[in-house]
């Protein structure tokens, strides 16, 4: 620093230790004016910048995150259109601390008095336990929760809960489960997908239809008390995805009230039941037999003799001991044409393609609640007779129904699912059969239905094809002939497959109006033939002039039944 | 002159006293506005949750079917109530000869339901 350049010389002249005194104040006071300066710059920048340019401070919106959000804990499910089939509701429930409770006696007395089924000696017992937490009851209705409270005892808290409730009620049981008390699933849907259904916030859509489920049920139960039947199960199956638009299986239950569940109600039949279907299995025999060229619907088997297999013999029950073309061996249900037709397949393909149809391997449904159905180990010839017309090899109905839908959607196989497809999704299927197969499939099940076992079963106007079954139950090593399982299934309309319904009557006894019959034909067709008619105007499907001549031609088949004797084949 | 500033700087800061309370009087009284609206939305919520669940317990189909039957007498539609476009003139030309008008739509709906269940 020079000295004082802007002082006047002149006027003033220091010299010596003052001057150089005075030059460090000068100095000094400089500087920390230059530094409070910078600092007050600086300020004034920043509380411009905060003011003026940036867009901070106060938010627009005021939040306050003392009250939490309303949640339901649980997912609803919902069915394909939206009704709500599971949803979680508030409660409170009652709980004490018993160190605060003054008196037990008492308090128990005033508690009865506002919720009498509660037990005297029980809540005295809680009240003097030396836990300082018990349960008094879960689950409070509003008006009993204000009556406790009214009370006014000491040492009593609500602990808010959620309930799950099914509005549905037995209607959709079985696919949708119920939770215990903690609000866990423990069976079907809820139970499947517990995890899911806590994280998730969107109702879960289930590929279920609750008005066709009704329809299905109501019709079930009904053929259920009138042929004093132990069971039923139904399935309506969506060919084209593979959704099932209902599934039934009575007994049912109430999932709204756990505590009185019977436990033989909880067995879901159309999915934890296994079944030897019988001659609905005839569809899938002939679908190969006719796929892969080993016989044509103008061929035949000679149907004239039982075949005697080792030390029983396969016979049929409407025998009509002659040669039998194909289309005939299929409408009345022939079980030595149909095993003939079986070996001359083989084996080897047979088990290739029940695999393809997803008939020898768990069924990938949505349900803890599914059984792996039940298989030859080794698969001799006479296995692949036998399974031929479905005995030998136990399904559930699920399976079936999804193995049926394959054979006539044009051949391709569609994992059968309970959750709802989205629209436009990417359904994967695999083709198990080509379409002309499936086509020829579809004229005879038709046949079937017109001129064979299924006649119960044709809904005028809505096209039914289907095949019957009736197989008799094991009971130990034996078939038991009185304990029939009787099934029908049945896909419309035929002339362009959009559902596959499936009903089976568990040990239906034949009553006067059947002649004494339990069959397939007599007890399950009927349902059936309800069941397609009310649910085809909801599914929106039309009917149509089956005695049309364009729909006649469509549907025409050859029996070809009077066949030349030097086409017998030999018995095998 | 040095009172006058004071006296202006006095009321200014007296001013922004009680402007600053009363501003953060009114903010206290709007938040308790917004908590208890918030209360009252989420009380809202859960009825209107509840009141879907009883909407969809008091629409079970089977209800619906019972009520439908009792009071209205609707009963499910055959294949031969329905027709398409094509089929529409063969169901107009052939009218009925004893269709009596003045029956209410219920009580042709239940003689409908009779003539159906005679056959």
């Amino acid at each position: 620093m020079s000295q004082g350049v802007w002082l006047p010389s002149n006027l003033v002249r220091l010299e010596g230790d003052r001057k150089q005194a005075l030059d460090v104040g000068r100095n000094r006071l400089l500087v920390a004016g230059a530094i409070f300066t910078v600092g007050f710059m600086v300020i004034s920048a920043r509380l411009a910048d905060l003011t003026l340019i940036e867009r901070v401070g106060e938010p627009g919106l005021a939040r306050s995150g003392a009250i939490a959000e309303f949640t339901a804990g649980r997912a609803n499910l919902v069915d394909r259109n939206g009704a709500l089939v599971a949803t979680s509701l508030a409660t409170a429930s009652l709980s004490a601390d018993p160190g605060v409770v003054l008196d037990p006696e008492r308090a128990a007395e005033r508690l009865i008095g506002v919720l009498p089924d509660l037990s005297k000696a029980v809540v005295v017992a809680k009240l003097r336990s030396p836990r300082r937490f018990v349960w008094l009851k879960r689950h409070l209705t509003p008006e009993q929760q204000y009556e406790v409270n009214r009370l006014g005892v000491p040492g009593l808290d609500f602990k808010r809960e959620q309930r799950r409730v099914y509005p549905m009620g037995r209607l959709t049981a079985h696919a949708a489960g119920f939770t215990d008390i903690d609000h866990r699933g423990i069976a079907g849907i809820e139970a499947y997908f517990d995890d899911e259904l806590r994280s998730r916030t969107i109702p879960l859509e289930l590929s279920l239809d609750v008005r066709v489920q009704h329809i299905l049920h109501d019709a079930l139960r009904d053929a259920m008390a009138e042929f004093s039947a132990i069971g039923a199960a139904g399935v309506v199956l969506d060919v084209a995805t593979g959704e099932l638009i209902a599934m039934v299986s009575l007994p049912d239950f109430d999932p709204n009230r756990p505590a009185l569940i019977e436990p033989e109600t909880l067995f879901n039949r159309t999915t934890l039941g296994v079944y030897e279907m019988g001659s609905t299995f005839k569809i899938f025999t002939t679908a190969q037999a006719l796929d892969t060229g080993s016989t044509t619907m103008s061929g035949g088997y000679d149907a004239t003799h039982p075949i005697r297999v080792s030390r029983f013999w396969i016979r049929d029950h409407h025998a009509k001991r002659r040669w039998l073309s194909t289309p005939e061996i299929f409408i009345y249900s022939s079980n030595i044409g149909s095993a003939k037709m079986a070996l001359d397949v083989g084996g080897v393909r047979q088990r290739a393609f029940m695999g393809q149809l997803g008939l020898l391997s768990r069924p990938p449904l949505q349900l803890n609640e599914v059984a792996r159905p039940l298989t030859p180990r080794v698969w001799r010839p006479v296995n692949t007779m036998t399974i031929a017309y479905g005995h030998g090899i136990a399904v559930n109905p699920v399976q079936l129904a999804s193995g049926v839908a394959a054979v006539v959607n044009g051949g391709i196989f569609y994992p059968p699912t309970l959750i709802k497809r989205r629209a436009g999704e990417d359904i994967v299927g695999s083709r198990v059969l080509s379409p002309v197969t499936s086509e020829k499939m579809r004229r005879l099940l038709r046949l079937a239905v017109v001129q064979g076992t299924g006649k119960n079963a044709n809904a005028v106007g809505y096209m039914v094809g289907g095949k019957t079954g009736t197989a008799e139950k094991v009971s130990g090593n034996n078939y038991r002939r009185k304990s029939l399982l009787s099934s029908f299934v049945a896909a419309f309309p035929i002339h362009r497959p959009r559902y596959v319904v499936f009903a089976m009557l568990d040990e239906a006894q034949g009553i006067a109006r059947t002649h004494g019959y339990a069959t397939g034909g007599w007890v399950a067709a009927p349902v059936a033939k309800r069941v397609i008619e009310r649910i085809a105007p909801i599914l929106r499907i039309s009917p149509v002039d089956e005695n049309s001549e364009p729909m006649r031609q469509r549907m025409a088949v050859d029996l070809g039944a009077e066949r030349p004797k030097e086409h017998k084949i030999a018995a095998h | 002159m040095i009172r006058g500033t004071t006296v202006i700087w006095a009321l200014l800061s007296i001013f922004a006293g009680v402007s600053m309370f009363v501003l953060k009087h009114q903010v206290r009284s709007l938040e308790g506005d917004l908590q208890h609206l918030e209360r009252a939305i989420v009380a809202e919520r859960e009825a209107i949750h509840v009141l879907a669940a009883e909407w969809s317990y008091l629409n079970q189909p089977a209800r619906l079917e019972g009520l439908g039957r009792r009071l209205v007498g609707l009963v499910p539609v055959t294949a031969a109530q329905q027709t398409d476009f094509a089929g529409l003139h063969q169901a107009l030309e052939a009218p009925v000869p004893d269709s009596t008008p003045d029956l209410r739509p219920t009580d042709r709906l239940r003689v409908d339901a009779v003539a159906r269940t005679g056959d």
